[in-house]
């Protein structure tokens, strides 16, 4: 699914520099990445999205060599292939949950919505307990409702892959637990891959895979992730 | 619907109050010059139109442009008067058509404008109902008298005395409405056009009253002899014209030295318009020979002048309300800055993310342009008229 090899990244002006030399995730792992602040864990799903890329080094997301598509079929690769889960949400304010679940169809002609799709979002709001919110704003939610919406914009496109970078850091604990639930409930019936970035090592128990970035610090020049600099 | 129109309108039906606020900026700023120079525009074509129909006028002498509007739109008449020889004269000279005019009256506040049937094929006025006036007491109206008044051929309408508290004054003429005049658009529509006579008489050098030469109550005769009889103020004028007592009016003193306000002069050709100006620059001492045309452009003159000053201050009004309109967007892209990352971290398209920016602005731009066309249309259909009355003062 995701193949990494001797790849190197740093990002201008800054002292933060990140080396992965071997990294292979199978289709259907469930992997989590812990580690502390400026280890480089967004940074690597960054680069597996395509959002910046690697100085050096290959990088494979299922056949594409994410560094040599052009622009525009990096961003088409993302939002046809990639479900992305982002830590404040990131909905949008003046959209309604319905359609805050159906943007990635309005923001890329790259995926077609059609009657089906339709049937998809409310079989997936019923799923993630949405089905009566779907009229509302953001603002007229819960945060763990917010977490919902922005899971559910992630699997609307049924991608293979999802990132989620700190899906659980603004929840309290039952929401924590819910969201994680839904999370692994998605993904399986998908048949996705998970990747999770977490500084919360009490929700590691669901995953398959946990990669600690600080141990790869210590060993740097091992199949794993270095990291060097500043917080990112 | 496109994504990125949708969600433009999303956005814009969202935050619909900052929306109106900034339509509502564009539109007030490009709606004053605009509306100016539209009403300025159609005041120009409107005045320049007649006068151009209108080749010379004699009048008193006075202010020129006073005179013009007075003659072309009925504004206030002169303050002296023009002798009703002058326009015999003008008409026995033979080098052109005199048409007199003597407006110093209204009837509901309508001018009411004494003249010729000349005047009518002059101004190539036609009737949609009745005929046009042919009896002392007649009248022909304005197509917007007649719409405002509710009258057509038939119906009666009564001069207005010039003031109210004035009881020795004029007595009101109830004059009897033979037609309605077709539309113009122009001054005519606002106005009651009568025979020279009845305005005369409106003007009160004319009346009609019993018979005194058999009249045998000596409360009602001050003095008899051979010559003349003198009759008391029990002798009460005729205050409308019918069949029964129309043989009864009569007038006192010459024709010829009743007045007029003006006199609508259409030469044979150029030379004889260069020679009749000529000969009352020379030799009249209380006429003037006027070009309309010559005058209107003296005053547009003058109008454009002001514009100018209303194009300069709009301009500057225009350039500080396009600098904010710049900073309210440079701001709004600031704060929609992590929205657009967003996009971008999902997978928007470059394209999308522009059209979405440029978007929203031309929504709010068209919004404003479609309420700015309204207005502007809002404007010429009721506000433009409204304009030439206030500024010409008839009707």
């Amino acid at each position: 699914m995701i193949s990494i090899d001797r790849l190197s990244f740093h990002y201008p002006r800054s002292p933060f520099s990140l080396q992965v030399n071997s990294l292979q995730i199978e289709r259907g792992e469930k992997v989590a990445f812990v580690g502390p602040s400026g280890s480089g864990k967004t940074t690597l799903l960054k680069l597996i999205a395509g959002i910046v890329l690697p100085d050096s080094g290959s990088l494979r997301v299922e056949d594409s060599d994410v560094a040599r598509l052009t622009d525009a079929q990096r961003r088409n690769f993302r939002i046809a292939r990639i479900g992305q889960v982002f830590q404040q949400f990131e909905l949008l304010p003046y959209l309604r949950v319905r359609d805050n679940i159906r943007l990635p169809f309005l923001i890329n002609q790259t995926l077609p919505w059609t009657r089906s799709k339709a049937q998809d979002l409310e079989t997936l709001a019923s799923r993630l307990g949405l089905s009566d919110k779907l009229q509302r704003f953001p603002s007229q939610l819960s945060q763990g409702e917010q977490q919902r919406v922005a899971i559910a914009r992630a699997l609307i496109h049924s991608p293979p892959l999802l990132l989620a970078d700190e899906p659980t850091g603004n929840l309290d604990p039952t929401n924590k637990q819910n969201t994680l639930r839904l999370l692994f409930e998605q993904i399986e019936s998908h048949g996705a891959t998970l990747i999770v970035v977490t500084h919360d090592t009490g929700i590691l128990d669901g995953f398959t895979r946990v990669i600690d970035f600080s141990q790869f610090q210590k060993s740097a020049g091992l199949d794993a992730p270095t990291a060097a600099g500043g917080a990112r | 619907m496109s994504g990125w129109l949708e969600l433009a309108l999303r956005y814009i039906a969202f935050h619909r109050w900052k929306t109106t606020l900034l339509v509502l900026a564009i539109l007030l700023t490009t709606f004053l010059p605009a509306a100016v120079r539209l009403l300025l525009n159609q005041f120009e074509r409107s005045l320049v139109a007649r006068a151009a129909s209108t080749p010379l006028v004699l009048g008193p002498k006075g202010s020129g442009v006073d005179l013009t509007l007075h003659t072309l739109h009925f504004r206030a008449p002169p303050r002296d008067d023009l002798k009703f020889g002058e326009c015999q004269a003008l008409q026995e000279s033979g080098r052109c058509l005199a048409i007199p005019l003597f407006q110093r009256f209204t009837a509901s506040k309508f001018p009411l404008v004494g003249t010729s049937l000349e005047y009518f094929e002059f101004r190539q006025l036609t009737l949609t109902s009745g005929r046009n006036f042919a009896l002392l007491g007649e009248c022909v109206l304005g197509s917007e008298v007649a719409r405002q008044l509710k009258l057509g051929p038939g119906d009666q309408l009564l001069s207005d005395r010039e003031n109210v508290l004035d009881i020795a004054g004029l007595y009101p003429l109830k004059l009897n409405v033979t037609g309605v005049l077709a539309a113009t658009d122009s001054a005519d529509d606002r106005a009651v056009f009568v025979d020279l006579k009845t305005a005369w008489v409106i003007a009160g050098l004319g009346h009609g009253h019993q018979d005194l030469a058999s009249e045998t109550d000596e409360g009602k005769i001050l003095a008899r002899d051979d010559e003349k009889i003198v009759a008391s103020a029990a002798v009460l004028p005729y205050t409308e014209i019918t069949a029964a007592n129309r043989d009864s009016f009569h007038f006192h003193g010459s024709e010829n030295d009743f007045p007029l306000t003006a006199v609508i002069v259409a030469p044979n050709d150029q030379r004889a318009a260069d020679l009749l100006t000529a000969d009352y620059a020379v030799s009249s001492q209380t006429a003037q020979l006027i070009s309309p045309r010559q005058m209107i452009d003296e005053l547009l003159q003058v109008v454009f002048r002001i514009q100018r000053f209303f194009d300069a201050n709009a301009l500057l009004v225009l350039i500080a309300t396009g600098l904010l309109l710049i900073l309210v967007v440079l701001l709004s892209l600031k704060l929609r800055a992590e929205e657009m990352q967003t996009m971008f971290k999902l997978g928007c398209s470059r394209a999308t993310i522009g059209l979405l920016q440029l978007g929203e602005l031309a929504i709010v731009f068209l919004l404003a342009g479609a309420l700015l066309a309204t207005a502007l249309w809002l404007t010429n259909l009721y506000a433009a008229p409204l304009l030439e009355r206030l500024l010409l003062g008839s009707g």
